[in-house]
This record gives C-alpha cells, structure tokens and sequence, in this order.
C-alpha cells in the first residue's frame, strides 16, 4: 500500500457532448469520477447534467449500489435530499421542491464514499414537469460501488480501471398511471 | 260333490266344513259356525251359568252321547226357581252366506198341570257383537205338548227381518222355572250352518311381456291382462318362469318371479345373467278362498346386447374469472373453474347411464389410482352413436393438490368411471389424447400480495416515493404503471416451476391514484405483486419462446 496523504487519482472522466434531441423530454448526461484516497476509500462523484433541449426538470437521481457498499459522506445539490441506509441497493436523491430541481441547462453534483470498487451499475434520473405532470425516467449505466476490493488488490484496481468514457442519453417515457 | 241344500236337515258330516276340489275349482259346502253341537264332549265350547248343565253322563239326548238342560240345577236335577243359561259363540257368517240357519232339537218335560199359562220357560236369543241380545224363540210349560220328544226348531238369520251376514254373535239358551212343578227344557244338535254359493275361480286371459325381445341385462315386464273374479274376491296373481325343464306350469318347482296383489298385477324380471334364447312365462290368478284360474303363459326372447363403446370425445375447461373467457387458459390454483367434456357411445347398442370423473394429474396420464380426483358427474344413457355434453362446473383443484401441482399439469376425464357399463373396449376410457379426453394445464397462484401506500399530497411526492423505492415504468406495451423486482427477502414459489425463489425474481407492480375520501383526499399508491417479465427460469423462457412477453401481457389481461 502506498503512503499518500492524498493521492487522487483520476480514473474516470466522462466527458459530456450534448446532442440536439429531435423531440424534447428528458435529455440528460451523466458523467462519473471514482478515485482512492488516501485512506483508501473510494470516492464516488457524479456530474448530472440536464440538458438545454430538455423539457422537464430532473428532479431525483438514483444509482444501484451494492447492500455491502456502506456509504459515507454522501453529499448533493443545494435543496436535494438523500435517500439510504446501509444494506440498501440503491442511493436516492430527489429535489425537495422544484426550485431547486435541476433545470434544463443546468447541472447538479452528487457522491459519496464507499468502501467498494466500482462496478457497472444502474442509474435513473427523474423528469417531471410539475405544470403538465409530463414524466420520463432516463436510465443509463455508471460506475458504482459493487466490487469488494482485497486489501492487496487496490492498487491493482487501480490500475484495472480504465479511462472509460461513458456517455448516457436515455429517453424512457413514462406517463402517470 | 255332495252338496248340502239350505233347506236340508244338518247331518253330523255337515258339522265339518268341507272343501273338495273339482280341477282347480274349490267349492264350499254348508258351514257349520258352532262348535261341540251335540255335546258330545260335554260343555266344551259352551258357557253355562246358574241352574243349566250339559254333559254325557245322563242319558236323554237326541244323540248320543250328550245334551243340555236347562229348568235343572248343575247336576242335571229337575229344580224350582232355576234359572240359569247356556251360550256359545260363533264365527262370522260368510258375507256371501245365502242362508244361515240356526237350528236346535227342543224335548220339553213338564210337572206343570195347566195348559194356558207360562211358569217355566226357555228364552232363546242372538247377542250381537256389540252386546244387543235379539230374542228368537220363547218355549214354556205349555210346549210339552208340542216337544213331548226332540223336535227341531231353526231359523234363517238371513232374513228381512234379520241379516247377521258379516256378524259375529252369540247363541243363548236361557231357563227359568217358578216355585213349584218343574220343567225340564233339553237341547240337542245345535246348529248354525251357513250356505255360501259354489265359489267361481278367477280368470286371466293372457300374460304379457314387455319388451320382448329384452337385451341381455334389461328387465321384462310381465302383466296380467284381464284379470277377474266372479265372486269380486280375487286376491293376487302370480308370475312364474319355466325352469324345472318340465313343460306347463308346476309351481313347486318352476321359478316364482313374483305375486302381485294389486291392481295392474304386474312382475319385473330381471335378464342380467341370462343366455340369449327364449323363455316362458306363466302367470296365474289366485282368489281369497285360495282358487285358481287357469295358466296363462307367454314367451319371451332374451337378445345378447349391441356393443356400447363409451369415450371422452373433447374435453375443455374455462375458468370465470378469466375476462377474456378463452378455454384452456392459465388455470390459478385457487379458481373455480368449468369443465366440459363430450361423451360419446361409439358402440350401435344403448350403453346406460353412467359416471364421468374428472382428475388432475402431474403427468398426461390420467390415472385414478394415483391422481386427483376432482369431481365426477353423470351421464344419462346414450344411444348408439350418441353424444352427450357434460358441464361440470365450479370445480376447484383438491386442497391437496394445490401444494403438489404445479407448472405444467393436466386434468383429464375418466369415462365410465365406476366401471358399471360392459363395453366392447375398456382400455378407451380415459388418456386418448388433448383436447379429447384430457387438458394440459399451466398453473398459476393467483393470489398476489397487495398493499397500499397513502398520503402523497402531489403526484409528484408520489412519484418520487416510487423513484425512491426504486421502481421504473412498465415499458409502453407491457402493462402500465410502475414495477420493480421483489425484494429479496421475499421467497415467492414460482407458479410455473415449483421451485422457490427469491423474490427478486418477480416483479411488484405500483399504481399512483388520483385522491379519493378513503385516502385523505390524497394520491396514494396501490403495490401488487405479480409474476411477470423477471421469471427467470429457462425451460420456461423456452417453453414461452418468443412469446414470453406476449404471454405476460395476457396474464395481465386476464387477471
């Protein structure tokens, strides 16, 4: 193991290209970040992006994780609360009001730290309008905690993940029931 | 024959009722309703009481040995004011009788000097039944003049005056005599002697048969067809059936099939067991005085019967629930369900009634002694090529069954299931194939756990309850609403399987609903389980094919 006091290391960066979507809805983009500190623990950052062309407001976010991922530090956007406990499969965030959802054209920050490596993993962001009651779910696939890492092996993780750019533009339409 | 004729003296012969037969006719002679009517076995029969005697030890009788006095003490002495009486009983009179004569030899004995008035006298009366005492005769004093020696007195009690036809009663003899001179009435060969007419015997001009001729196993009616009696008193018919091997009737030894005593005199044999071949029936009237008519007989043909062939010839189930009414769709365990099934007689002969069982089975092969059985129903008789629809409805798997069936099965119908019909092939009364005799099934639990979620205050709250408890949208086409797989905490037995799995496996359904009162006025959201896209198991993935979505998508319309 090495002594860092704080080695960040970049693993991923997903970069994010805005396409123009033919019919507007829900257009987002997420980008995820994963690095190790210096402790070890792995550090989870998300960039979700709504984009311009969107027509609803991302209003809650979700990423899969794994029951043993025991999330910590888990931080979001201004107004947005955070929905876990240990020993559940996914984290939540959703907009406490729609002021402070995430409008098309803006973007919000979320993470957190886990002692797991990353794994490919399901995600969904929430479209509303709060006016029509219009709602889409896009779904995509990001890295998140899900592997249990052998103390030996970090750095080899490390090393095992690569610069892998994943781009997510998911447009599933749900109407109320 | 010797007859009597009513007019006649009794003779000691007449006391006996007799009865000779002429061919089968049997003819009453005179009847005689006393008994002991010459006291020759001293008072047998007869009550004496006070001053009367009768006996053999004295020596003044018509014929002897025996008479009766009365104006005597008990030892047979001459005596002043005795008074004392003798009586006995007799049997009905025939209601037929023409004449009943009651009849009796009177010798009177007298110390009595005058010849104009009654000291001592006899008094001699009928007693009815019902106590009413009916004087006859009255004999005095005076008579010794007229029955110085016995002399017969009689009387009809078949008269205008008097008609004891259909009576019993009593005969009684009653003596009195004053204080002084004595007279002695002596009694001998009391009669009652009942003429009825010659008895005519009943008649019957034929016996039938129906049917005729009867296949082997059916029942042939016999009849006695205008049966009659002179005298109105026909009392049964009886048939028989030649079986001694000795021509005509003998009935000690040919088979008695039945005596009938009412009006249609009728007899029901039953063929089962017989050969084929021609049998003789004899039938026979009988009176109440026991006499005969003459023999009617009549032959009939047992046939051997046409063969009867009994199958299932298609076979459905349908269960109510299902909207969509479609016959052999998934069948949930805890459904009633509807079975039709055709049965048909393949055979040209009447097959009789009979039992169809319905049985689910874990394999196609119907088997009653290892499968379950459901439900049985049955079957009116069936003509040859005949073909019955049989509805059985609101039937339910066993409760046994419902833990051991599961995935694929079958129910089946098992025809003739008691074995009671004889047919030609009984290897055909069950597992001829689907769709005939039996169904596959494909099983399902159709309970699903429901619950509710309440107390959204927009559909937006709503909607974020369900995006936090990780649901998504049912894509377009596979249903509506919000799913998400089971937890796994949950064990969910696969409805098409058996097995058990976690419920990660199966899908939970969430449906966000406008406000109502029931509910705060706010959106709430309705969780039902179900069994859908998640199924994991590959036999049925392949089972289904490509299919498989579509099949989700028709469980969901039906239920």
């Amino acid at each position: 193991m090495l002594r860092l006091k704080m080695v960040v290391v970049v693993l991923f960066v997903a970069a994010l290209t805005t396409p123009i979507a033919a019919i507007a809805g829900l257009v987002t983009a997420l980008s995820a970040t994963v690095s190790i500190s210096a402790t070890g623990d792995i550090l989870y950052r998300y960039d979700l992006s709504n984009s311009m062309n969107s027509t609803l407001a991302a209003i809650a976010f979700r990423i899969d994780v794994a029951p043993e991922s025991n999330l910590t530090t888990v931080y979001a956007p201004v107004g947005w609360d955070v929905s876990y406990a240990n020993g559940q499969t996914l984290v939540s965030w959703e907009s406490s009001s729609p002021l402070s959802d995430i409008l098309p054209g803006t973007s919000g920050m979320f993470g957190f730290t886990s002692t797991l490596g990353p794994l490919d993993q399901g995600y969904a962001v929430l479209g509303f309008d709060d006016f029509s009651g219009n709602t889409e779910f896009n779904f995509g696939r990001t890295p998140a905690p899900g592997m249990i890492p052998e103390p030996s092996t970090t750095l080899v993780l490390s090393l095992m993940i690569h610069s892998v750019v994943r781009v997510r533009f998911t447009s599933t339409r749900a109407r109320p029931a | 024959m010797r007859r009597q004729s009513a007019n006649s003296v009794p003779t000691e012969s007449d006391r006996v009722a007799r009865v000779e037969t002429l061919e089968r006719r049997q003819l009453l002679a005179n009847q005689e309703l006393l008994s002991n009517n010459s006291f020759t076995s001293g008072t047998a029969s007869w009550t004496l009481s006070g001053d009367f005697w009768a006996g053999t030890n004295l020596n003044n009788w018509r014929t002897a040995p025996g008479y009766a006095a009365g104006g005597v003490d008990s030892a047979g002495t001459p005596k002043n004011n005795a008074s004392g009486s003798l009586n006995q009983p007799f049997i009905a009179v025939p209601s037929n009788a023409t004449s009943a004569i009651f009849s009796f030899y009177l010798n009177v004995s007298s110390n009595e000097t005058t010849t104009s008035q009654f000291f001592d006298k006899l008094q001699v009366n009928i007693i009815r039944s019902n106590g009413t005492r009916d004087p006859l005769f009255l004999f005095s004093n005076l008579d010794r003049t007229s029955f110085p020696a016995y002399g017969r007195v009689s009387i009809n009690l078949i008269s205008q005056a008097r008609d004891y036809r259909g009576q019993t009663g009593r005969v009684e003899f009653v003596a009195t005599t004053d204080f002084s001179r004595t007279t002695v009435f002596r009694l001998d060969d009391i009669n009652v002697l009942v003429t009825v007419p010659d008895n005519g015997p009943p008649t019957i001009s034929s016996v039938s048969d129906t049917p005729d001729p009867v296949t082997q196993g059916d029942s042939v009616t016999l009849r006695g067809e205008n049966v009659a009696d002179p005298d109105g008193n026909l009392s049964s018919v009886s048939f028989y059936r030649e079986s001694n091997g000795i021509g005509g009737l003998q009935t000690a030894s040919d088979a008695l099939v039945r005596t009938d005593s009412t009006s249609p005199y009728t007899a029901t044999q039953s063929t089962q067991g017989f050969a084929s071949g021609l049998y003789t029936y004899y039938a026979q009237a009988k009176d109440s005085n026991g006499a005969l008519s003459s023999v009617a007989l009549t032959t009939n043909t047992v046939k051997l019967p046409e063969p009867v062939d009994l199958i299932g010839n298609a076979f459905a189930y349908v269960v109510p629930r299902d909207a969509t009414e479609q016959s052999n769709g998934p069948l949930p365990v805890n459904e009633a369900f509807n079975v039709t099934v055709f049965i048909k007689n393949l055979g040209t002969g009447t097959a009789p009634s009979s039992e169809v069982a319905i049985y689910a089975s874990q394999n196609s092969t119907i088997d009653p002694q290892n499968d379950y059985f459901i439900e049985s129903e049955s079957v009116a008789s069936l003509t040859g090529g005949q073909q019955r629809q049989i509805n059985l409805n609101g039937l339910h798997l066993p409760p046994g069954a419902q833990s051991n069936l599961f995935g694929r099965m079958y129910i089946g119908a098992v025809v003739d299931a008691d074995d009671e019909v004889a047919e030609i092939n009984e290897t055909n009364n069950r597992n001829r194939g689907d769709s005939i005799d039996r169904q596959p099934v494909q099983l399902y639990d159709r309970t699903m756990p429901t619950s509710e979620a309440a107390g959204f205050a927009s559909y937006r709250s709503a909607l974020l309850w369900l995006f936090r408890n990780g649901y998504t949208p049912v894509p377009p086409g596979f249903g509506s609403g919000f799913a998400r797989p089971l937890s796994t905490a949950v064990e969910v037995r696969s409805p098409f399987d058996g097995e058990v799995r976690s419920g990660v496996a199966y899908r939970q359904n969430a449906f966000i609903r406008d406000p109502d009162a029931q509910h705060g006025n706010q959106h709430w959201i309705r969780i039902q389980g179900s069994t859908t896209v998640a199924e994991p198991n590959p036999l049925t993935a392949i089972f289904y094919g490509t299919a498989w979505f579509a099949y989700v998508e028709d469980w969901h319309t039906r239920f």
